[in-house]
């Protein structure tokens, strides 16, 4: 088994078997990420697809080798912003609520359990700019300043965008669970 | 998703960026098993195209010192032209009024420019049309002493051939001049013809595949396959590089055999479902890919989506004619009709479209013939640079004439490309 010095060195020169070994220790989890930004499972597998081979690309950019899964992750997550600002047109602009902060934009589920498919299924729901803003801020830790730089649009406008988001997935959960119970 | 996990909370309320971050803590789906085939040949082609690049770029480069050097010929030329005309007419200022039109009055400007030391030269013939000089025995019946060396380069100019010509209009006397005279500006005694001529040049194509089922086959085929293929395929570029060996044959035609390599892509996508074959096997016999005749359509089929990018590479032995006829100026008329033998070659990873259950396949080198002939046409403007050096550029349309498929196989394709390519020739004297 190739650690991570010996993968990285192999990929920086476009070794085969250090790419495919990159692939087999990362893909399952960068697929994960993949998931979370995809309207559908193929969408995650093109945008996976693409991810390694910008990874393979610029690799030899890789300055602390222990960064790997982070450096990874943001290549992907970057990734998968392009792909959104190309598919959608011009710079994202929401009607502003009255957001105060981060108490009042409290949005509470059960945390009863759930399959994740479910919870997929919820979040693939979403508007693709609401999926987007919640994955960043929610599980990806991005700030809202952050956000807006990456999507082109302003810290308000990326607030009131997780607001709705959460709201919404909120919605979509508690339905999922309802449909859940009534199947029982 | 493939792995399915549940996952038990704690019964309680609480805030939906902590549980979306739990939910999705440690998951990790496992993609389709065929994705690292998928990005293997993603990293193929990506290589392939890299490379093929420097084949551009060679292309790139040649096409530019062709034109370089063509532009850099035309303002020498220019600048010469524009000298000797100065040259001509300083000449004229200077020179005895008496103007002779035949070899005969040549001479007595001879004896009389015993004093005199221009010479001037007939330049019209108005008094007799129909005598036309011969110019070598003009040039030889000079008495050697009286021609300067000005005069000698001025007598053998180009610029003095083209008025003779005009002047002797269709004469008998220059279908006695060599050949290559017409279009030579260097001195007679190095007018030797030289018959074999050396050619290198590159094509920047465009390039695609037809496709037919052959008439046995045609119910081996899905009916679908040929919208499919058409609306889904499309040219991309063909580069080619060949040098080859001209052998002369009369002053207009000359026969050419070379060695060529080119690399021809094209790009498929596919994204739609359709209905799936039904195949009788029994007492039914197979194409010569194993496929058997379809009989009837069942439903919907699985869809399919995919991009993919095939590349052919093909080193070929092109030979046949090429003729140079004068057009003007230093300019010929270069057409050319070539059949080869191509030794063909199927990139590793590349899709394609299966043409019996319209799902994606991989394309295998076993698929395809070793051997295809193929045959060009071109038609192109060659200019002389001097008796040697040749560069042209010619339009180039070519296409395999034996399909690419294994024999017997219910489909036959076959590759063209039109485009440009430009040349380089040197006569080896």
């Amino acid at each position: 088994m190739l650690n991570n010095d010996d993968i990285i060195a192999g990929c920086v020169n476009k070794d085969r078997i250090a790419q495919k070994a990159l692939y087999e220790k990362y893909g399952a989890k960068m697929f994960g990420f993949c998931i979370r930004y995809s309207n559908s499972r193929a969408d995650a597998q093109d945008l996976l697809q693409d991810g390694f081979i910008k990874v393979f690309d610029s690799i030899a950019s890789l300055k602390d080798p222990s960064q790997l899964e982070g450096w990874m992750s943001r290549v992907f997550i970057n990734l998968a912003l392009s792909k959104f600002r190309k598919s959608s047109r011009g710079p994202i602009h929401v009607e502003v609520v009255d957001v105060v902060d981060e108490s009042d934009n409290a949005v509470e589920v059960q945390s009863d359990s759930m399959e994740i498919e479910d919870v997929l299924r919820c979040l693939m729901l979403l508007p693709e700019n609401y999926r987007m803003v919640l994955n960043l801020y929610a599980i990806d830790k991005l700030s809202h300043k952050e956000i807006a730089e990456s999507l082109g649009t302003t810290i308000s406008n990326s607030k009131s965008l997780l607001h709705r988001a959460r709201v919404l997935l909120k919605e979509l959960v508690e339905q999922q669970r309802n449909k859940d119970t009534g199947k029982q | 998703m493939n792995n399915k996990e549940t996952r038990t909370l704690e019964n309680s309320r609480r805030h939906i960026d902590n549980w979306l971050n739990q939910q999705f803590e440690d998951f990790t789906p496992n993609p389709d098993a065929g994705l690292w085939q998928s990005i293997d040949a993603a990293l193929d082609r990506k290589e392939r195209r890299s490379k093929f690049i420097w084949y551009w770029l060679a292309a790139g480069v040649l096409l530019l010192v062709t034109g370089v050097t063509a532009i850099q010929w035309n303002i020498h030329k220019h600048q010469q032209t524009g000298a000797t005309n100065v040259a001509k007419n300083n000449e004229r200022s200077l020179a005895p009024t008496k103007s002779h039109s035949n070899p005969s009055q040549l001479e007595e400007v001879t004896n009389e420019s015993a004093s005199s030391p221009v010479a001037v030269i007939p330049h019209k013939s108005n008094s007799n049309p129909s005598k036309t000089p011969n110019i070598n025995a003009d040039i030889d019946a000079l008495p050697q002493e009286l021609v300067s060396p000005a005069f000698a380069t001025d007598l053998l100019a180009q610029d003095f051939v083209d008025q003779w010509k005009d002047d002797a209009n269709a004469s008998t006397s220059l279908s006695t001049m060599p050949d290559q005279l017409a279009w030579s500006r260097l001195p007679r005694k190095s007018l030797m013809p030289g018959r074999w001529a050396i050619e290198i040049g590159a094509d920047a194509n465009q390039t695609g595949l037809m496709y037919r089922a052959k008439s046995d086959y045609a119910n081996y085929i899905h009916k679908n396959y040929f919208d499919r293929m058409k609306s889904g395929e499309f040219a991309l570029s063909a580069s080619r590089i060949q040098g080859a060996l001209l052998y002369q044959l009369t002053q207009n035609h000359s026969v050419k055999i070379g060695l060529a390599y080119a690399e021809n892509r094209t790009q498929q996508k596919f994204d739609f479902r359709d209905s799936m074959p039904a195949t009788v096997i029994q007492g039914q016999s197979a194409d010569a890919l194993g496929y058997y005749p379809i009989f009837g359509y069942l439903g919907l089929g699985p869809q399919v989506k995919f991009e993919s990018q095939s590349t052919y590479s093909v080193l070929s032995i092109p030979m046949g004619y090429t003729g140079h006829f004068a057009w003007r100026n230093n300019l010929y008329l270069t057409p050319e009709v070539l059949i080869s033998a191509n030794r063909l070659g199927v990139s590793a990873g590349a899709q394609t479209l299966d043409y019996q259950t319209l799902l994606q396949k991989s394309q295998v080198q076993d698929q395809f013939r070793t051997w295809v002939m193929g045959a060009r046409i071109a038609m192109g403007v060659e200019k002389r640079l001097n008796y040697a050096q040749a560069i042209g550029l010619r339009v180039n349309a070519q296409s395999m004439i034996s399909p690419m498929y294994v024999p017997n196989a219910a489909l036959e394709s076959r590759g063209w490309s039109v485009g440009l390519s430009a040349h380089y020739s040197w006569r080896i004297q």
